[in-house]
This record gives C-alpha cells, sequence and structure tokens, in this order.
C-alpha cells in the first residue's frame, strides 16, 4: 500500500514524464534526462545543455573554445579528424578536407554545379545513389550525410562528457528555409552518429527561444511580433513570429538555403584571383584565398581597411589593401537580395515592417556593418543583437530539448509551418500544390486524382517541392508508382493521395485506390538521403550505435508505458475503488507492485509479462466501471455526475 | 485540464447518443471517458472526436464571421492542451493520438482562418456542398469580363518602367476592395442562409465563391509581378 502511494499520492497524480528514465545508464529516480541541443552550421557546429543552475549554455571542447568548425579530414591513414585540427589540414590536403557540407546535404550534383562553390571546390564531387552528389576519395565514396554524421558524432562525445554520461536525446536545428531532402539528410547524419533526435527545430525559432522574446512587453499594440533575421555561413532565413503567453507561432518564414557568408568570402575570393590573373587556381591556392577571405571579412567588421599578401605559385606575392566600401561593394546585390524574402514573409504573415516589435539577428555574418545597417532600414527598427549571433540557435535548442525531454514543467510551446509548398506533377508536367507554404504543422492533406486511360492498371506519383508552377522548376522529392489499380474505363478510378507533414517538416506520401474497396497503400519517403538500409548498414559499420544503445531505448519505452498504466490502475482504484472488495484490491495492488517492482530492473521481456498480467487481472475492474457509466447514462444521469 | 477542452467536449456529448457516448471507454485505463478529451479517472489523451464540427472544436458560434483575435487565442489554447511536443517524452499511443489532434486542429485553423476555405466548409457542413475548385456551375459572364479587364491591366503594366510600382499599386487597391466585397457578400448571405435558408441564398453563396476564387487568382498574379520588380527580375 505505501509503496503503492509512492507512484501517485492522492491530489497530486504524478505524470509519466516525472517518472525518471534518464537516457543509458539505468536511470536512477530523481534525474534530469541527459539532453543537448546542437546547431549543425555551415562554418561552426555548436552543442548546448542546460546547466544546474537551469540556464542553458554552450559545452566547451578540452581548451575552452564553444565553437567547433564543421571541418572533416580523412587522413591517409584512414583516421578522421574534426574541427580545427581538421582546419589545419585544409591548406595542405585541400582534396582530403571537407568544409562547408552542409551546402552539399540533401543536393544533386548537376544543381551543385549550377553555383559557384560547386564548380570550384578543391573535392572531387559526383554523383551518387538516390540523386545525392558524394565526395570522392581514394576508393571510397563519402556522402554529405556521413560528413555531417562525424561532426555530430564530436559534439556528442563533447556533451556527453560534460554531462556524465549517453545521451536521451538530442535537438538539431536546421535552416528554416532547408527543404525535405535537406531536412532528411540531417535527420539521417544525426541517426548515423548514434543520436537520438528529439526534434528538428529551425533555427530562427530556436533563437527566440533562446532570446526569450516572450518575455517582451507589448507596446503600442503590436502584440509581440518579431522577424527573425537569421544570416549564417551558408544560409539565410527570416522567420516572423508571433508571441502571446509562451506560445512561439511562425507565421511565415522564407529565405535562400544557398545565401551565406561562404557567399561574402566568395567575393573576396574572385578579386583576389582576378587581380592575381589566374583563371584556374589549384586547390592550395583556392584553399589560401578562402582563409584570406575569411580573415578579411572578419576584420572588415571593426576596421576601415585590411592589408592583403598572398603567395602565388611562382614565387610571387600579391600585396593589395581591401577597404570597407570596396567590400561592402562587393557584397550589396547579395545583401538587398535578403530583401525580397523578407517582404514576402511579411507579406505571408499578412504585415507589415511597421506592425513588428522588433527584429533579431542571427547567425555570424549578421556581424558584417553593411547587413545591420540594410536590416535595421527594411525594419524601420534597431535590430536586437544582445545575445552572441553564433551562440543563440544552440542555446535555443538545448531549451527545446529539455521542454521535450519533460525536464520540468513550462508553458513555453513552439509552433511552425512548412517552408515551401508540396505538391505532385499533373498532365502538361505542372505542379499542383497540395500543402502549400506556410502552413502550421504537424498536417495532413488529401486529394483524389483518377485515372486518364480505359484500362489504366498503374499511376506514376511525382512529390515535387517549391513554389514554381513547372514541375521542372521544383525540387523532385520522390517518384513512386501505385500499382494493381482494377482496370476500369478512364476517369472511374479514384485515387486519394495523402501527404502528412510531422513535427519535425518531413513529408511521408501514401496513395490509394478507393472506389472498388480494394486497397492498395504505398508509402514513401523522399528518395533523397539515405533509405532506412542504408542507414542501418552504416550503423553497423560505424559500430557507433551498438546493440546496447538500441536494448536501453526499447527499455525505456517499455517502462514508459508500464508507467503509464501504474498511473492509470492507480487513477482508477481512487474513482472507482468502491466497484471492488476488498480483498479484489488487495490482489490488483499486489499485480501492480509487482510490475513496479519489474519497471525498477532492467528486464523489458519482465515489464511486458508483468504488464499483461495487470491487465488480466483488472479486466474485471473495468468493466464493471464501464457498467456503471452506462447505468447512469441510461437512467438519465449525466456522465459529468461523476467528474 | 482547460476550461476549452471541457467545453467543447461536452458539445460532443449533445451531439451524439446518450449512451453511444456512455459506452465509450479509456484506451489506458479502461474506464468511462463520456466524450472527453481527457480520460476524466486517468488523465490520459483521448482519440479526437471526428464528430465534432470545426466550429464545435474551437467553441466558436457556426457563421461566416469568425472573430480573428478569438479564433488565434483559443487555437494556442488548444495547441497547448495536444501539442505533440507536450507528449515526446510519453509513450506511443500518447504520441500518436496527440499528432491526431493537432493535424485535426491545425487544419480546422486554416480552414476557419481562411474566407473561402471558411465558406466552402460551412457550405458543405450545412448541406449544399459547392463544387471547389471552379468546376460544376458557370460563374458569371460578369464576373468573367472584370477578371478579363483586370488582367489586361496587368499584363499592360510595363514592369521594368518607372512607374511599374505605382501602376501595381493601384491596380492593387482596386483587388484589395474586390475582395473586401466579396467577404463582406458572403457575410451578409451566410446570415440570410443561417435564419431562412432558401436554395438561391446557397447558390448565391456558391456563386460568391466563385467569385473571391477569381479574384485570389488575380491578386496572385499581382502579387507575382510585384516580386518580379522587388526581385530585379525585369
Amino acid at each position: 500500500m505505501e509503496l503503492l502511494l509512492d507512484i501517485a499520492e492522492p491530489g497530486q497524480s504524478r505524470k509519466p514524464h516525472e517518472v525518471d528514465l534518464s537516457g543509458g545508464d539505468g536511470g536512477l529516480p530523481g534525474k534530469r534526462r541527459r539532453v543537448a541541443g546542437i546547431d549543425l552550421g555551415t562554418t561552426f557546429s555548436l552543442v548546448a545543455a542546460i546547466t544546474l543552475e537551469g540556464r542553458p549554455a554552450c559545452i566547451p571542447d578540452a581548451t575552452g573554445r564553444v565553437a567547433l568548425p564543421s571541418v572533416v579530414h580523412y587522413a591517409v591513414d584512414g583516421s578522421v579528424l574534426v574541427g580545427f585540427a581538421a582546419q589545419e589540414q585544409a591548406l595542405q590536403h585541400p582534396q582530403r578536407t571537407v568544409s562547408s557540407v552542409k551546402r552539399l546535404m540533401g543536393r544533386g550534383l548537376a544543381e551543385l554545379m549550377r553555383t559557384e562553390e560547386g564548380s570550384q571546390t578543391p573535392l572531387q564531387l559526383r554523383d551518387g545513389e538516390g540523386g545525392m552528389v558524394e565526395i570522392a576519395l581514394d576508393a571510397r565514396a563519402l556522402s554529405p550525410v556521413e560528413v555531417s554524421a562525424e561532426i555530430l558524432k564530436s559534439l556528442k562525445r563533447r556533451a556527453e562528457d560534460a554531462l556524465g554520461g549517453a545521451l536521451y536525446g538530442v535537438v538539431v536545428t536546421v535552416p528554416a528555409y532547408f527543404d525535405d531532402a535537406q531536412r532528411q539528410a540531417t535527420k539521417d547524419a544525426a541517426r548515423l552518429a548514434g543520436l537520438e533526435v528529439l526534434r528538428l527545430v529551425n533555427e530562427p525559432t530556436a533563437a527566440a527561444l533562446a532570446y526569450g522574446l516572450d518575455a517582451f512587453q507589448e507596446s503600442e499594440g503590436r502584440q509581440g511580433l518579431f522577424a527573425i533575421y537569421d544570416l549564417g555561413g551558408g544560409t539565410f532565413d527570416i522567420s516572423i513570429l508571433r508571441l502571446n503567453e509562451g506560445v512561439f507561432q511562425v507565421l511565415s518564414t522564407g529565405g535562400n538555403s544557398r545565401l551565406g557568408g561562404d557567399d561574402f568570402d566568395q567575393c573576396v575570393v574572385s578579386y583576389l584571383l582576378q587581380e592575381a590573373a589566374i583563371a584556374q587556381p589549384d586547390p592550395h591556392l583556392l584553399q589560401l584565398c578562402r582563409q584570406e577571405a575569411r580573415r578579411v571579412k572578419e576584420q572588415l567588421s571593426s576596421v576601415e581597411w585590411v592589408d592583403v599578401r598572398l603567395p602565388l605559385p611562382g614565387g610571387e606575392v600579391l600585396h593589395r589593401t581591401i577597404s570597407r566600401s570596396q567590400f561592402e561593394s562587393w557584397i550589396g546585390d547579395l545583401v538587398s537580395s535578403t530583401g525580397v524574402a523578407c517582404r514576402r514573409a511579411l507579406k505571408d504573415a499578412g504585415l507589415t515592417a511597421a506592425s513588428l516589435q522588433g527584429v533579431v539577428l542571427v547567425g555570424g555574418s549578421t556581424r558584417v556593418p553593411l547587413v545591420r545597417r540594410f536590416v535595421g532600414q527594411l525594419f524601420h527598427c534597431q535590430p536586437l543583437c544582445d545575445l552572441d549571433p553564433d551562440q543563440v540557435v544552440a542555446l535555443g535548442a538545448a531549451h527545446q530539448a529539455d521542454l521535450l525531454a519533460g525536464n520540468g514543467e513550462t508553458e513555453l510551446l513552439l509552433l511552425d509551418v512548412t517552408p515551401l509548398s508540396l505538391g505532385l506533377e499533373t498532365m502538361g508536367e505542372l505542379a499542383e500544390k497540395i500543402i502549400p507554404r506556410n502552413t502550421p504543422i504537424p498536417t495532413a492533406r488529401a486529394q483524389d486524382f483518377t485515372t486518364f486511360k480505359d484500362g489504366q492498371t498503374a499511376m506514376a506519383i511525382h512529390v515535387v517541392q517549391g513554389e514554381r508552377e513547372l514541375v521542372s522548376q521544383c525540387r523532385s522529392l520522390a517518384r513512386f508508382e501505385l500499382r494493381g489499380i482494377p482496370p476500369m474505363v478512364a476517369g472511374a478510378a479514384r485515387i486519394r493521395v495523402t501527404f502528412h507533414v510531422d513535427a519535425d517538416g518531413l513529408l511521408t506520401v501514401s496513395a490509394r485506390e478507393e472506389t472498388t474497396g480494394v486497397e492498395q497503400s504505398v508509402a514513401v519517403k523522399p528518395s533523397y538521403g539515405l533509405s532506412d538500409g542504408q542507414v542501418e548498414q552504416m550503423l553497423r559499420d560505424a559500430l557507433s550505435y551498438g546493440e546496447l544503445d538500441l536494448r536501453a531505448r526499447q527499455l525505456h519505452e517499455a517502462r514508459v508505458d508500464a508507467e503509464r498504466v501504474l498511473n492509470a490502475v492507480e487513477a482508477a482504484l481512487r474513482r472507482d475503488g468502491d466497484l471492488l472488495t476488498e480483498q479484489e484490491t488487495q490482489r490488483v495492488r499486489t499485480v501492480a507492485e509487482q510490475l513496479r517492482q519489474a519497471v525498477q530492473g532492467e528486464d523489458e521481456t519482465l515489464i511486458g509479462q508483468r504488464m499483461a498480467q495487470l491487465d488480466q487481472q483488472t479486466t474485471f475492474f473495468a468493466q464493471r466501471r464501464m457498467d456503471r457509466s452506462v447505468q447512469a447514462a441510461m437512467t438519465g444521469r449525466h456522465i459529468a455526475d461523476f467528474s | 485540464m482547460g476550461a476549452v477542452s471541457r467545453s467543447q467536449s461536452e458539445k460532443g456529448v449533445e451531439n451524439l447518443d446518450s449512451a453511444v457516448v456512455a459506452g465509450r471507454s479509456c484506451w489506458s485505463c479502461r474506464g468511462p471517458v463520456g466524450g472527453f478529451a481527457f480520460c476524466p479517472t486517468c488523465q490520459a489523451i483521448q482519440p479526437p472526436d471526428l464528430n465534432l464540427d470545426y466550429f464545435q472544436l474551437f467553441d466558436l458560434p457556426v457563421g461566416f464571421t469568425v472573430i480573428a483575435e478569438r479564433l488565434e487565442i483559443l487555437y494556442q489554447k488548444l495547441q497547448k492542451l495536444f501539442h505533440p511536443d507536450r507528449y515526446a517524452a510519453r509513450g506511443a499511443t500518447e504520441r500518436r493520438l496527440s499528432l491526431e489532434h493537432v493535424t485535426r486542429l491545425n487544419r480546422a485553423y486554416q480552414t476557419l482562418r481562411d474566407p473561402l476555405l471558411r465558406s466552402e466548409y460551412l457550405l458543405g457542413m450545412l448541406g449544399h456542398p459547392s463544387s471547389s475548385g471552379g468546376q460544376g456551375e458557370p460563374p458569371d459572364p460578369s464576373l468573367l469580363m472584370e477578371v478579363m479587364e483586370q488582367r489586361e491591366a496587368l499584363e499592360a503594366v510595363d514592369l521594368a518602367s518607372r512607374g511599374a510600382v505605382d501602376q501595381l499599386a493601384s491596380l492593387r487597391g482596386q483587388a484589395e476592395r474586390c475582395l473586401q466585397q466579396d467577404e463582406e457578400t458572403l457575410a451578409h448571405l451566410f446570415v440570410r442562409g443561417l435564419s431562412a435558408g432558401d436554395a438561391v441564398v446557397w447558390s448565391q453563396i456558391a456563386q460568391t465563391n466563385h467569385h473571391l476564387r477569381y479574384h485570389r487568382r488575380f491578386m496572385e498574379a499581382l502579387e507575382a509581378a510585384e516580386e518580379k520588380i522587388f526581385a530585379g527580375e525585369v
């Protein structure tokens, strides 16, 4: 009896999530779940967690640096270096060192080659499986997902060292404007690194959470409306949010997943190469130019001009002085191009710049003075930049991970939207939108289609993403065929195609023929990224996510479920205990106590057995409870009278 | 649980045979759950009640006029109760039920906040479904004339010229007035329809939906032109 009261004392029913089942190591009561937030950035990545004082903080490496360069070096001897160590190798081994891999995520070779960075990269890129680009290195082919997984593994180790044990789960951030293929690739990378992804969260939304924008007072009737302007190393996002009583609701989002500080660097690189009169730089020179370009860009945020001395292959040294105004003239068009997405996002939210309470700057590239001036003019206000723009996304992600793990009570909630319209190819190679952009997620939409030929038994379904009318101008996400349609005259079949977008923003599409009652159902995941089989194979190869982790997770699930059942039984006894004799009550309690003991142990099968036992032992109790309620309804009493 | 879930649940009860409702049991504790969204005994989240229409879901009066602020507040309140983030650390069944609730909630929210979707939904709910997507009854000729004139005016704008922005702004003003007028007409017609609905009113509503749809498409074309200018694609 006392032991049962331990689960839930009357009046303060214990919710399942308050029961500690912390990640990985058995779960001692009273502990918080170990979770972290990861900002997987184009140039830098960070990991953050909630400190003992309850505030999010970025976790530093052994030398005290929090930012990990998103660079991975594959040494000739097969070893892998990540971060600063990899960066040091970039000059000597440009073809064995991968940087800015985020820009390759979920991308095909053809579209990358159309861009400057694709055609100028020192890496050997080629077409890989599923239409995704891969990096040729010695005899291997590396997918961008694998490279990203190396960065994530490094951050995982750092977090586990700092938190003192295995992680229960993580939140990984993605640019709000990432399409489905890019999101899927990011999630695959996390799985490959042996991380349980609690949620993919959009970077600007995470930043808003870190800023605690909900605490801002409503002023002049502008009820908590903010813009988040996020210009990182390789991506640009704009999100418009409404904040009200702890709810962060994204009204609209927009951006460019191929625009960022790297492009500013590229402007400087182009200038240097032009001045050196070198059209085809070797990988070493290109790498040197990049490093110089970054230095120039960063210094020009605080000084008016910077000297450059670039050693050229012939032994000459190129000497130039670059002024801030020169730099601004090169990047001017890139910066103003962000204005288009901002205006569109405002329009989609049904707002004007004047109705905003403020604009928040996120991402290292917002340190560039021209960017700050531009944003200030565009939104008619002084941008907020109190927090470190490099860290704010990771801090918000840590906060959200903590919320999702159920560590502590909170009223905060993030509501997000789809960044791009999702649709299907229809006759004439036109894209028909099924889920328009800026639809709140999770969401589901169904659309009916029919056959156009007599006796047609199969139908090709082509899923696309984007705003343009022509399929060729949208991104192709998946193709599959619905087979086994019974032969009918044209137009008689009714094929229902259903789109589901989950809380991570990931799409699943299914199709079914409905007229004949014969059900055919196919579910597909977008073909970009890796198939589940591929990921599993890689996991086995990598041995980073052993059987132990998997068992721990199953044990965890069983415990969560058992706690729920114990909770339910206890609640039922409190409310309807009078339906049982003292002896019957005792029997139920005994079996419940056995289950409770099993939950304390490590045997998942035993938990399952004891749950089944308890289920069996309470069936008659459930029956009596239902009988009484039906009886009451029959005699005209409202169900609520029992409450 | 908040007041919102209670009141909507009670409405659900009224709509159904009380014996059916009384016979519903909680998937978790297997006790009686009635029409409640959360089990009155063990608090477990229950499957969404698909018998609730979107107005009942939000506890709003049935009608075309929806007060936007009220809808937003109720939407956020319901999200706080049902959102998957709240159930991320719970068991698989709870996670799935939360997803079902919120998927439906988002659909309802989008429908009610958009005048055209709202009008179509309400028409269908009241038993007079109009053909959506512009099929079925043809729009009246005066509408087609009007839209053709607007389109011609839009095409006549030289986007590269200096006056283009002003010309588009003037067309936008016209288009916005059309949309506003359509909405006012709908509000008026639905009041009539709901008090003493005759076949004429319903077909007038269906016609007005056509107007709204055409005017929207024109607005989209106008916005595409504006974007071209902003993006410097002219």
